[in-house]
């Protein structure tokens, strides 16, 4: 039968489905809580309550579609997390009455919330339990916009599943379990973590389980005999996964997708959840298949696309306050890297890597987060294939480094075994998929820290003092004793993150454990020890550098004209930040128009970048964290950067207060004038090898993409940015005619998609700033 | 002495490219777009819209080579050194200086920074004008300097040069982008103030070199767009065993750039040629098997 005549109603429902919070999995949550919490331990009361969720909660089969399983109880249905953050009266009113990344909620569903949920969970929920424990300058950096904490609302997740789960079914990982029991038996924290490991794997087979009855069950009272058959695939398939290992492709598939609906809906963890190297996890089905005649490439091709309407179903939950600001999106950055290489080191493009390409370009989601590694082994055909979707302008696929990202895994201490499995996940955060917590622990924002040290410590725009004197203005005579006071400001502020993060990390490792993750990620189960509380085999906490391209532009601009040129003093500047550059239109011209900047391929510039880029990556990595691991540093900013130049005054490289920083390591506005290869260049001078991840943007006017020399130079861009070890480029290729009316007239642009930072997103659902901040961006010409 | 360098030229030959333009042309085509390539020498640019009139540039020159009366600038080149001092200070960016006396070297520090481009994508170093050859001691070293850094290069030339300056740049010229303006050469002296002859007998020894050469076309309307002189064109490039042309129609986005030099211009009016007339021109080219693109 003919899979793909459901597909496109699927789709369509995907798309027309308002987003709502269901309340389903917090009452039954509250339930187990109520029952077994200050009765069991941590670790158990977690597995016992998601085995309640499993056991109970509501099963969701559209007709026609051939994979089970929602997060909530229908598409875009999500969860609410209750011992994560519990919801007030009014982030109820901000959540469902916003205008951008709004949720509904019944009346009933708030109420019952409100009586039965909430008090359970009042004062207990991590938001609240972090905030308590933050001392009074962590706090105070984070009121004033030094950094965020993306672990207030969300859990540590940022992780993507390996190869685990497509040979072992719960069952196998039972087998393992009890092992590990042996091994750990006189240790009681470990027998109670590894005794949670079994519980979660009994919920999950008995989720399994329940969706092959409903299946069955629908399959018998079916009278259309295509679904019929359809509803009797789910069902065999439920009969084997996940209590076994998948034994053809479409299992394979569905395993995925039960697996991530536990890991998503046990905790709600950033970047929910992700297969990652998805071709090379199904090449092996789908051989095995095509050799026995059982799938053809269009069926093959057909399920997955149902796995992207499935990804598409889920909105991130619902966020508010300043995590809502750095993460303003329903996208959940689940990233599924294409290509790349074996785990042999051989050239990683295969057929599901190009069916793959082809769903993407199909289906024209903003989920899953669909992309591409590029390997000095990969082929042209499929670079340039990749190249022809990422012209067609709606963000996807963004191009990674596979060498980059071994490298940078290498130097982070990993196996080139482990290196080889690796990807990027998130926006373009590097990871050991499947061995690794990488856990992104909040944006740091590097232009108001050069700000807070051109006032001798102090916060210009609250007053506060934040940071040690260092020096005022006055008194930094020289442009190195302002380097030098910028990277005491620097190392001052990361400490407080770090001390922070430790603490939080501790947090969670003791009353938030993850079990069912735990599972999946290794060596938790050989451990015995939980996910959070640094049981996998590698242990990373990131923390995410943004507006490196305006700080290198300002220390340019005061090394050129206050230093060098002495064309103007450091207090006549510091005045004309003060005053947003209002009086002296000299200094302003001075400033925008006739100093160096970072993007130019000026190495005046450009060597500034990188003296700052080093000052952070030594302030933070190496550093211990609470896990086992080490503290290093990515430079991404998903939404971030919006907010942190919102809470940043004028800076010296003439941008005014409130405006955006750049984001990633892209140059500022207007500040890149010798094209993009002057870009890449300024953007190599940096180490990428030394980070967990960099992110760059360019933009380009559609028309200049339209023949075939124009995906070739596109291609070449790519090739060549590689070369240089940049890790990771992405692309908009839109023109501002466009977005200028798609702003007016947002009806009639209801499905166009742009690339944000690592991410892709209806322009519909960005905030005018960000839509604003996307039109600004220098338009580069082919 | 160059008026630019422009990074990441994707139409001045194959692949990614780095273009040259030196300054200086001894045409004084009335359809030129870069007016400030025809004298060869440092020349001011200056928007009086924009002139505050603050007089920064004569204070900030340190040879007193400019004078700021009369509420615009005027320099005397002989006493300017092309430091750009001037333009740097202007406030209001009303005031911009055409044309840097540079070097070899420093040229090609910017066009090796490219390298890595031009080796994924086919591409290379262009040397335009102006006319270089006009300036043929300079655009040698440029080439010779190119070949041995291993950069394809790539010579836009109008053919108007001594045939023994066409002939020492074979050796290092990958790619000759040749403009032929018009085969006529009434026409040509008519709106280029020169004769054709030595360009034409230039192609025809460049074509026996068996060097690739791409011809160049600008297209303008009531000068060379009809069907007489496209066929002679035509002739031209089969006589010469050519396959391939770019066809440039003509715009007027250097307008500006004449009022700003003070310079008087004959610049026909801006009549755009339709898709339907371009491919008409195109069609006379590629119906006779010859390769021709619109626009680099």
């Amino acid at each position: 039968m003919d899979y793909g005549i459901y597909t496109d109603r699927l789709k369509r429902i995907s798309l027309s489905e308002k987003p709502s919070l269901s309340v389903e999995r917090a009452a039954l949550y509250a339930e187990a809580y109520r029952e077994f919490q200050g009765k069991v331990s941590a670790p158990m009361l977690r597995a016992k309550a998601f085995y309640n969720f499993m056991a109970k909660r509501s099963l969701y089969i559209h007709p026609g579609e051939l994979i089970a399983g929602e997060k909530g109880e229908r598409p875009q249905s999500a969860p609410v997390f209750p011992e994560l953050t519990v919801y007030s009266d009014d982030d109820f009113d901000i959540i469902s009455g916003r205008k951008e990344v709004g949720f509904t909620i019944s009346a009933h569903d708030r109420e019952h919330y409100r009586k039965d949920i909430a008090p359970l969970f009042d004062g207990m929920d991590m938001r609240s339990r972090i905030f308590a424990a933050m001392t009074d300058s962590w706090k105070a950096c984070y009121e004033n916009g030094i950094f965020t904490e993306f672990m207030e609302q969300r859990g540590p997740g940022h992780t993507v599943a390996g190869d685990k789960i497509y040979k072992n079914g719960m069952l196998d990982i039972k087998e393992q379990i009890r092992c590990s029991m042996e091994k750990h038996s006189g240790d009681a924290d470990a027998l109670e973590e590894l005794q949670a490991m079994e519980t979660v794997c009994d919920a999950m087979m008995v989720y399994g389980r329940r969706y092959g009855d409903l299946a069955q069950r629908l399959a018998e009272e079916e009278q259309d005999p295509g679904l019929r058959e359809i509803y009797g695939l789910i069902a065999r398939n439920c009969s084997v996964v996940p209590a076994h290992a998948p034994r053809n492709f479409h299992q394979a598939v569905q395993m995925y997708w039960f697996v991530h609906v536990g890991v998503t809906t046990e905790l709600n963890i950033w970047d929910a959840f992700s297969p990652g190297r998805l071709d090379q996890h199904l090449i092996g089905f789908y051989r095995a298949e095509e050799k026995a005649g059982t799938l053809s490439y269009k069926d093959a091709r057909e399920i997955l696309k149902h796995l992207w309407i499935k990804f598409h179903n889920q909105p991130a939950p619902p966020k508010v306050g300043i995590t809502m600001k750095e993460s303003s999106t329903y996208t959940d950055f689940a990233n599924i890297n294409t290509g790349g290489i074996t785990p042999d080191g051989e050239d990683g493009v295969n057929d599901v890597s190009h069916m793959i390409l082809e769903v993407t370009d199909e289906m024209r989601l903003v989920q899953p987060n669909s992309n591409v590694q590029i390997s000095a082994k990969t082929p042209d055909a499929f670079l340039h294939k990749a190249c022809e979707i990422a012209s067609k302008g709606w963000g996807q696929p963004a191009f990674y480094n596979t060498e980059a990202i071994i490298s940078e895994l290498l130097n982070a201490g990993k196996t080139l075994e482990d290196a080889r499995l690796g990807g990027a996940s998130g926006c373009v955060e590097t990871g050991c998929f499947g061995h690794e917590a990488y856990i992104l622990t909040g944006y740091l924002n590097l232009s108001k820290i050069l700000e807070i040290t051109l006032n001798n410590g102090t916060d210009p725009l609250s007053g506060v003092r934040l940071g040690p004197e260092t020096g005022g203005p006055g008194d930094l005579n020289t442009f190195e004793e302002l380097m030098s006071a910028y990277e005491k400001q620097i190392v001052f502020f990361t400490d407080i993150k770090i001390a922070g993060n430790r603490v939080i990390g501790e947090l969670y490792g003791k009353h938030l454990p993850v079990p069912f993750l735990s599972l999946v990620i290794d060596d938790c189960v050989a451990n015995g020890r939980d996910y959070n509380a640094g049981g996998a085999r590698y242990n990373v906490d990131y923390i995410q550098g943004v507006g490196i391209g305006n700080v290198a532009d300002s220390l340019s601009s005061i090394k050129y004209n206050v230093y060098d040129k002495k064309r103007f003093s450091m207090d006549e500047l510091t005045a004309s930040l003060k005053d947003n550059f209002t009086t002296r239109g000299d200094i302003y011209r001075y400033v925008t128009e006739h100093t160096p900047k970072y993007g130019n391929d000026d190495d005046y510039a450009d060597g500034i970048m990188s003296r700052a880029f080093m000052m952070f990556y030594n302030a933070v990595t190496g550093k211990k964290n609470i896990r086992g691991g080490e503290c290093r540093i990515n430079m991404l900013p998903t939404t971030c950067h919006i907010y942190f130049g919102s809470v940043t005054g004028a800076t010296p490289d003439g941008r005014k207060a409130f405006e955006p920083l750049p984001d990633g390591i892209s140059p500022s506005k207007n500040g890149d004038r010798k094209g993009p290869t002057a870009v890449l260049l300024s953007a190599s001078k940096m180490d990428h090898l030394i980070t967990g991840g960099t992110l760059l943007n360019q933009k380009f006017a559609p028309d200049n993409l339209k023949d075939d020399s124009g995906i070739k130079n596109l291609a070449s861009l790519i090739r060549s940015y590689f070369r240089l070890n940049g890790h990771h480029i992405q692309f908009n290729v839109i023109d501002r005619k466009t977005l200028a009316d798609a702003q007016k007239n947002p009806e009639a642009y209801k499905n166009l998609i742009v690339r944000v930072a690592g991410y892709s997103d209806y322009f519909n659902n960005l905030s005018k700033d960000l839509q604003d901040e996307i039109m600004e961006r220098t338009e580069q010409r082919l | 002495m160059i008026f630019d360098i422009k990074r990441f030229a994707l139409h001045d030959g194959p692949g990614i490219r780095t273009t040259v333009f030196l300054k200086g042309c001894p045409l004084s085509c009335i359809w030129c777009h870069n007016p400030e390539s025809i004298s060869p020498h440092i020349q001011l640019m200056f928007n009086a819209e924009k002139c505050l009139g603050c007089g920064g540039c004569e204070k900030s020159c340190g040879k007193a080579a400019l004078r700021f009366a009369d509420g615009r600038p005027a320099a005397d080149i002989a006493l300017c050194d092309g430091c750009g001092a001037c333009a740097e200070n202007c406030p209001s960016g009303a005031l911009e200086v055409s044309g840097v006396s540079t070097d070899t070297a420093a040229v090609m520090d910017t066009v090796a920074r490219d390298k890595i481009f031009y080796s994924t994508s086919g591409g290379g170093m262009t040397i335009s004008g102006g006319e270089p050859l006009f300036q043929p001691e300079f655009t040698l070293s440029l080439l010779r300097s190119a070949a041995a850094d291993h950069i394809s290069t790539a010579l836009d030339t109008s053919g108007y040069a001594p045939g023994h300056i066409i002939k020492s740049t074979v050796p290092y010229t990958d790619i000759y982008l040749y403009d032929i303006k018009t085969p006529s050469k009434e026409t040509h002296r008519r709106y280029t103030g020169v004769d054709n002859d030595i360009i034409l007998s230039n192609l025809k020894y460049l074509a026996k070199t068996g060097k690739e050469i791409i011809i160049r076309f600008p297209l303008i309307r009531g000068v060379n767009d009809d069907e007489h002189s496209l066929t002679a064109l035509k002739n031209i490039m089969d006589g010469n065993g050519l396959t391939k042309i770019n066809v440039l129609p003509f715009h007027r986005l250097g307008y500006n750039k004449y009022i700003k030099l003070g310079m008087k211009t004959e610049m026909p009016r801006e009549q755009a040629f339709s898709e339907t007339e371009l491919s008409e021109t195109c069609s006379v080219f590629s119906d006779g098997g010859i390769e021709c693109s619109i626009g680099g």
